[in-house]
């Protein structure tokens, strides 16, 4: 498993102790609040290049008709970069590569989609890797991870909402509330719950993200050998805590007995909002006759 | 020709879609369908269902649009195989994994793309079209402007959705419901957690007590006309879950607004149409991205809707000879009651019921209970499956 994580300032980008960095391009990526010009994402990539490090850039957004001249001639740009990988979340962006035979670049990540080998496996037929969905139970995982071609966010708050739409600034309309509504992170508390998840809009929508910080770490072991990539999911971490985030991963991955309970308790030292997700359960389906 | 393809959550609701003009119906089965609430189809349900639609030149697409994790893929070929054995015209498919054994086991079904995918550029739809899928459902945040260039890119058939529910993230990218009740959108389970209220908070400070983002309904009576200008295959109904009045007064009015299109080349008079519609729920509507992004008015911030007590009963019979209905009671009503008919061939016709009787012909003030069978004279000729409501 290559350590991936997402960069949140070119300044510290020779601190991430990650096989790679994940580069949140300005215009078509939903990655929040840090993301990148062409220019910049040149740069990282070529620093990327000296110290031997993955380049990986976040493309993920949904793209309009519109917007599809404009963004395939970015994406000519960026092939000329070099840069190993991408991530992306709209076919079109299938389509542009496959006619290069780039294909094999791609990391696919629709977040809910991908939720079965059948599905993984397909689309490794097609040459994609793929991110394997946030709402399977260990099991499930496992079993996706059997396709050979999966990517799996292993620490972080989970981006489990897309919107196209400006639904903080458009509430604020709504009620006469004055307030930045544009790259800023507020939280949503439901009446009869306690968890507060960040949301925050910006030029692709709004997004609504996991209120804790999932952490995979005693499974670690069992899955490093079956996932191509391990993600660290940097939204609204401070750069200093995931840097040691990072680094403990690093650690931890490279070790032949990995000390998950070590990993574990540095972890909750520097932040104990952490949870496992969906790895203990599974989803309830509503069956007609319950 | 356009498609106005309906939804129907049962065998009575499909029928009732087709007699009031739907094109086509899409329905859910037993298995492997998002809507797991709805009532939903067996085989045999779905034989009889498809045979009905094709009595009546309409053709049934089953939705087989779940997210599958790895334990919903068992009985998928044989499902499939029953589904093509069964007279479906086409389903609609999120997994490429289903829509690849599909081919393999039932390829006379037609592979339609879901919403959950959601496809909005014409360079996926034409991969979509490469991979064997002649129709895809485009995603709710298309506009109409888009959906004219992408029609110039493409020639793979476009449905879009023009009435009912809206999701108010992109289909197949929450999971809002999953995180908070366990209970997973995608694999049909979604509790609406987009409805709830919810307090926005800034650094531990609360901003607002009343913070929702749920979506108000769509209503695209006025997109229909450019819709069919632009060669759009079908245009879509959501509301599975919706009651046959509903699915009747929502189907009656597109229909009518579709054909005095196709017959005029204009819709002379859209509030009629509108007032229609209001007659079939109690929730306000938006245009989505039809026409551009939806600001505050597109969205439920302080109304409560319900459903309408409107719809009071539907015809089961009618005696020439004798004048008297026979009717199914779905809302209380009574002697005095001022009522409207109305049926697939039947306009909007008003009337106040006078003498009223049960099954037998006993005299009634009130027919109180649910599905009571009664019976009055009514001074027009009306057929099985015509409907009337509170005036």
């Amino acid at each position: 498993m290559k350590l991936l994580a997402d960069l949140l300032s070119i300044k510290r980008l020779k601190d991430y102790q990650a096989d790679g960095v994940i580069i949140a391009d300005s215009e078509y990526s939903c990655f929040p609040r840090h993301s990148f010009t062409f220019e910049e994402v040149k740069e990282i990539v070529s620093s990327c290049k000296e110290n031997h490090k993955t380049a990986v850039l976040n493309i993920d957004a949904i793209i309009g008709e519109d917007e599809l001249f404009p963004f395939f001639k970015k994406l000519e740009k960026y092939l000329e970069l070099g840069i190993d990988y991408y991530i992306f979340g709209d076919f079109s962006v299938f389509t542009f590569f496959r006619e290069r035979n780039e294909e094999e670049r791609l990391i696919y990540d629709p977040k809910t989609l991908i939720a079965s080998r059948g599905d993984a496996a397909f689309y490794k037929n097609l040459g994609l890797k793929v991110a394997i969905s946030s709402e399977l139970s260990l099991e499930e995982i496992l079993e996706v991870a059997e396709a050979g071609n999966g990517m799996l966010e292993i620490y972080g708050h989970h981006q489990i909402f897309y919107s196209k739409r400006s639904l903080i600034s458009n509430f604020f309309e709504h009620s006469g509330l004055a307030g930045i509504s544009e790259g800023v992170r507020y939280s949503l508390k439901e009446e009869t719950r306690e968890d507060e998840y960040p949301i925050i809009q910006e030029g692709r929508g709004t997004f609504i993200y996991t209120s804790y910080r999932f952490a995979l770490i005693d499974e670690l072991p069992l899955l490093k050998e079956k996932l191509l990539f391990g993600r660290i999911n940097t939204a609204f971490l401070e750069e200093s805590e995931a840097l040691q985030i990072i680094s403990l991963y690093k650690e931890a991955l490279a070790g032949d007995a990995m000390e998950t309970k070590k990993l574990q308790e540095k972890l909750v030292s520097i932040n104990p909002n952490i949870g496992r997700g969906f790895l203990d359960k599974k989803s309830v389906l509503l069956k007609e006759e319950s | 020709m356009i498609e106005l393809l309906a939804p129907a959550g049962n065998l009575e609701k499909l029928k009732i879609a087709v007699l009031y003009g739907a094109d086509a119906v899409y329905i859910g089965g037993k298995k492997f369908s998002l809507r797991a609430r709805a009532s939903n189809f067996t085989i045999p349900d779905i034989r009889a269902g498809a045979a009905f639609c094709h009595e009546h030149a309409a053709k049934v697409y089953v939705t087989v649009n779940i997210v599958p994790h790895g334990e919903d893929f068992a009985g998928l070929s044989e499902y499939l195989r029953d589904l093509e054995n069964a007279g479906v015209d086409g389903i609609i498919v999120t997994s490429m994994d289903y829509a690849r054994v599909a081919k393999e086991v039932a390829p006379k079904l037609e592979l339609h793309l879901s919403t959950q995918f959601s496809a909005s550029n014409s360079a996926a739809l034409n991969f979509f079209k490469e991979l064997g899928f002649q129709r895809a459902v485009l995603a709710r945040e298309v506009g109409l402007r888009e959906i004219a260039e992408i029609r110039k890119h493409t020639d793979i058939d476009l449905e879009v959705f023009i009435h009912g529910g809206m999701c108010v993230a992109y289909s197949g990218r929450c999971m809002l419901s999953n995180h908070m009740t366990d209970r997973d959108a995608n694999r049909g389970g979604c509790a609406h957690s987009c409805r709830w209220l919810y307090s926005l908070r800034k650094d531990g400070l609360e901003i607002s007590d009343r913070f929702r983002i749920g979506s108000k309904d769509l209503e695209a009576l006025r997109a229909v006309p450019e819709l069919m200008r632009l060669g759009v295959k079908a245009l879509k109904i959501e509301g599975r879950m919706k009651s046959v009045h509903y699915i009747a007064t929502v189907v009656r009015a597109y229909r009518m607004l579709i054909d005095e299109y196709l017959r005029t080349g204009r819709v002379s008079d859209f509030a009629f149409y509108e007032e229609e519609l209001l007659k079939a729920e109690n929730r306000s509507a938006c245009t989505g991205f039809l026409f551009g992004s939806p600001g505050p008015e597109g969205h439920l911030y302080d109304e409560s809707a319900g459903p309408s007590n409107d719809f009071l009963g539907i015809v089961l019979d009618y005696d020439e000879k004798t004048g008297i209905v026979t009717a199914e009671q779905r809302n209380n009503f009574g002697t005095g009651a001022e009522v409207e008919f109305f049926g697939p061939k039947l306009a909007n016709t008003r009337f106040r019921i006078g003498e009223l009787y049960d099954g037998n012909m006993e005299p009634l003030d009130v027919a109180r209970h649910p599905r009571q069978v009664v019976k009055f004279p009514v001074p027009f000729k009306l057929n099985r499956y015509d409907m009337f409501r509170r005036v």
